[in-house]
């Protein structure tokens, strides 16, 4: 293995996120943290699952490896090198993101071929982008047919195509996926997973896939990290993730899959009525407020990230599976 | 109480390349306390039916029905006026697209709140210990303090969220809910899941839910429908629809679900092989007929008619049953 093969494709070291919120006319700003103190190292040609609860902090790290956000603790490297230090150009031929919401990252006002062309034209300026835009829109089970049309004019699952076969079309190294398949049916979502373990093995693509799609995950990653209010809170390869989960947390997303077995009453996930708050954290552990097994001593004072075999698991309780 | 009553809905849209027929003929029925999942290919025209039913389809459409009635009223062949008295007064609907329901440029509290401010002469104190509540229910935590906020400064599943409570602000008897819990984890989707069981239990709400996860469709579903190029190919209870497929795309589906254990992880799941069909051009036969497993030439010609099943209807030349005399 050369040297390079172990310098991490992405890497957030200490990445922290602070969002500054009006409550009221009358009330001074709050301070929400959407990231805190987050570490991911993503290797060459890994797929590393992102998952969590609605809120947790997902799509704002997206943005923050894309370079779209800057962080306000902590650094991000692309290929070694800090992403900020990046030019623009070189950026976008290196990551490419497909985002969670097929409707507003779509430009509204050009055709469906433009939209998917446009990463060429900022590289290969000269050469007629058409041949590999239709062949592109084939690959992500397009309708090339609709190449003329306006995303508007497009169903979600359409538009969700689109934007994959944009973020491909330029062969990035590295492809942030934020819920790539959450518009699609289940034979398109088929499709593009194919695809993108196609494309993988084929370009050795480097890819953080975000979803809350459980199975996607475990058939796609080979790691996964689990977050919980802004924090990472459990680690591991994707086999031991799914069979032993330590953190209590991870445990409760597990148990309220559902599944395509009709008669099956809806999970109870034991977490209580209370929901995560990003306002107002305690001193302690982040999922104290709401874990089943939760005692003093987890919420004085934060818990630090724990080995335990192949887990990293942010929990005082998270002993032998 | 019947809350809905459709029969062979077109949709037809005026397109730069032709006529776009995307709904062509479809049934729906809908009884008070009952749950219809509505499945199907990304574009075979689940919203756009939807859309249609709230009175929102696109200005252009050219739409006709048989009999049509909502909330026991008649709406065939009725302008679009004749929705404004029943949106946010019974029927209302979650959309997929979260634009369509939430302005950027207006706080949350004020979106929530102004809807039922309007048709049902609440005080703004009122209608926002509604709001509030309905938020808490939905799993967004300090709501009180989040009214203020406007929607970009929410995650996409809590954008999600805030549009299931707008739509279930007005207490509706009859609730519309495309892809409502695709941006949401599990455990939240649970719960909201819970809270549409219990509004169904406790207030008769009868609920008409698109959507591609078929977990969700197990979990909640009494009957599903299954639609395919404009058309609905299937129908029948859960039950039986999830073990004994009788259409071939519907068969596709359930197997394309990726369930951990059935496909080596790393390997290709099953797809449906092929394209939907344009819908500018007329189909003469079935329209699933070119990726079908059990096509023959008799389906390429002559469009496959209905057959009954002791559970619903599916429309193939060759179905997975025994046909019922
Ligand atoms: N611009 C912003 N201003 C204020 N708060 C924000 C902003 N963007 C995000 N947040 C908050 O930061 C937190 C994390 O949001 P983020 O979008 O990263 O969550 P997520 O994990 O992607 O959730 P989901 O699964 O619902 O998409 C949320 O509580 C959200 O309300
Ligand atoms: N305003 C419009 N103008 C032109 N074509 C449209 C318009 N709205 C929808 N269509 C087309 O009508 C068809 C049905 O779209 P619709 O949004 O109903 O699909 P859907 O079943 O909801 O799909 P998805 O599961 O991806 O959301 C699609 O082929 C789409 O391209
Ligand atoms: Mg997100
Ligand atoms: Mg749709």
């Amino acid at each position: 293995m050369t040297r390079a093969n172990h310098v991490p494709a992405l890497e957030l070291e200490h990445v922290g996120k602070h969002f500054r919120v009006l409550q009221g006319m009358f009330r001074r700003p709050a301070t929400l943290t959407a990231l805190n103190d987050l570490s991911l190292q993503v290797m060459p040609g890994e797929t590393l699952g992102l998952v969590g609860e609605s809120g947790c902090g997902k799509s704002t790290a997206v943005n923050v490896m894309l370079g779209l956000l800057a962080p306000d603790e902590g650094r991000v490297f692309l290929d070694g090198r800090e992403i900020g230090a990046w030019p623009l150009a070189e950026r976008v031929r290196r990551i490419q993101p497909v985002f969670q919401d097929p409707y507003s990252s779509l430009n509204p006002t050009r055709r469906v071929g433009e939209l998917v062309a446009q990463p060429l034209r900022l590289h290969e300026r000269g050469t007629d982008p058409g041949p590999r835009m239709r062949e592109m829109l084939d690959r992500v089970g397009f309708p090339v047919r609709l190449a003329d049309a306006y995303p508007a004019e497009l169903s979600g699952g359409q538009r969700q195509r689109v934007a994959i076969a944009r973020a491909l079309i330029a062969r990035p190294k590295v492809l942030i996926c934020d819920e790539p398949t959450s518009a699609l049916d289940v034979s398109v979502q088929a499709q593009v997973i194919n695809l993108l373990l196609e494309l993988r093995a084929e370009l050795g693509l480097t890819m953080v896939f975000v979803s809350h799609n459980l199975a996607v995950v475990e058939h796609l990653a080979d790691r996964v990290a689990v977050m919980y209010l802004g924090e990472k809170v459990e680690e591991a390869p994707v086999a031991p993730l799914f069979a032993a989960p330590r953190h209590p947390y991870t445990r409760a997303l597990l148990g309220a899959t559902l599944r395509p077995e009709p008669g099956a009453a809806l999970p109870e996930s034991g977490l209580g009525t209370a929901s995560a708050d990003p306002l107002h954290r305690g001193p302690g552990c982040a999922f104290a407020p709401r874990c089943p097994m939760a005692n003093d001593a987890c919420r004085k004072a934060p818990v630090p990230m724990h080995r335990h075999g192949q887990h990293l698991a942010r929990c005082l309780c998270a002993g032998p599976a | 109480m019947t809350l809905l009553d459709l029969q062979d809905l077109h949709v037809a849209i005026p397109t730069e390349r032709g006529l776009l027929r995307a709904v062509r003929g479809v049934d729906l029925r809908l009884a008070a306390g009952e749950t219809l999942c509505l499945v199907g290919e990304s574009g075979c025209g689940k919203s756009l039916t939807a859309m249609t039913l709230m009175g929102l389809g696109p200005k252009t459409a050219q739409t006709r029905s048989g009999r049509f009635t909502l909330l026991g009223q008649e709406m065939a062949g009725r302008g679009r006026a004749a929705w404004k008295t029943l949106r946010g007064r019974g029927l209302s609907m979650i959309f997929q697209d979260p634009m369509t329901s939430l302005n950027p440029t207006l706080t949350v509290g004020r979106q929530l709140t102004e809807g039922v401010i309007h048709t049902e002469g609440l005080t703004r104190r009122a209608a926002e210990a509604r709001a509030i509540a309905l938020l808490e229910r939905v799993g967004i935590a300090r709501a009180g303090q989040r009214l203020g906020q406007y929607p970009h400064q929410f995650s996409g599943g809590q954008r999600q969220r805030l549009m299931i409570a707008m739509a279930l602000m007005s207490e509706p008897k009859f609730l519309i809910a495309d892809e409502p819990t695709t941006a949401l984890d599990v455990t939240i989707q649970a719960q909201i899941l819970s809270l549409l069981a219990g509004l169904q239990r406790d207030l008769g709400l009868g609920l008409l839910l698109i959507t591609h996860d078929l977990g969700v469709v197990a979990a909640i579903a009494d009957r599903v429908a299954v639609m395919y190029a404009g058309r609905i190919v299937e129908e029948g209870s859960a039950s039986r629809i999830f073990r004994r497929p009788a259409h071939p795309y519907t068969a596709g589906l359930m197997a394309a679900i990726p369930v951990p254990g059935r496909t080596p992880r790393g390997t290709p799941l099953p797809a449906i092989p092929g394209r939907v069909p344009g819908l500018i051009e007329p189909i003469a036969g079935c329209a699933f007929c070119e990726r079908c497993a059990r096509g023959e030439t008799l389906c390429a010609a002559r469009p496959p008619s209905d057959v009954a099943l002791p559970d619903g209807r599916v429309e193939c030349h060759f179905p997975a049953v025994e046909i019922v005399q």
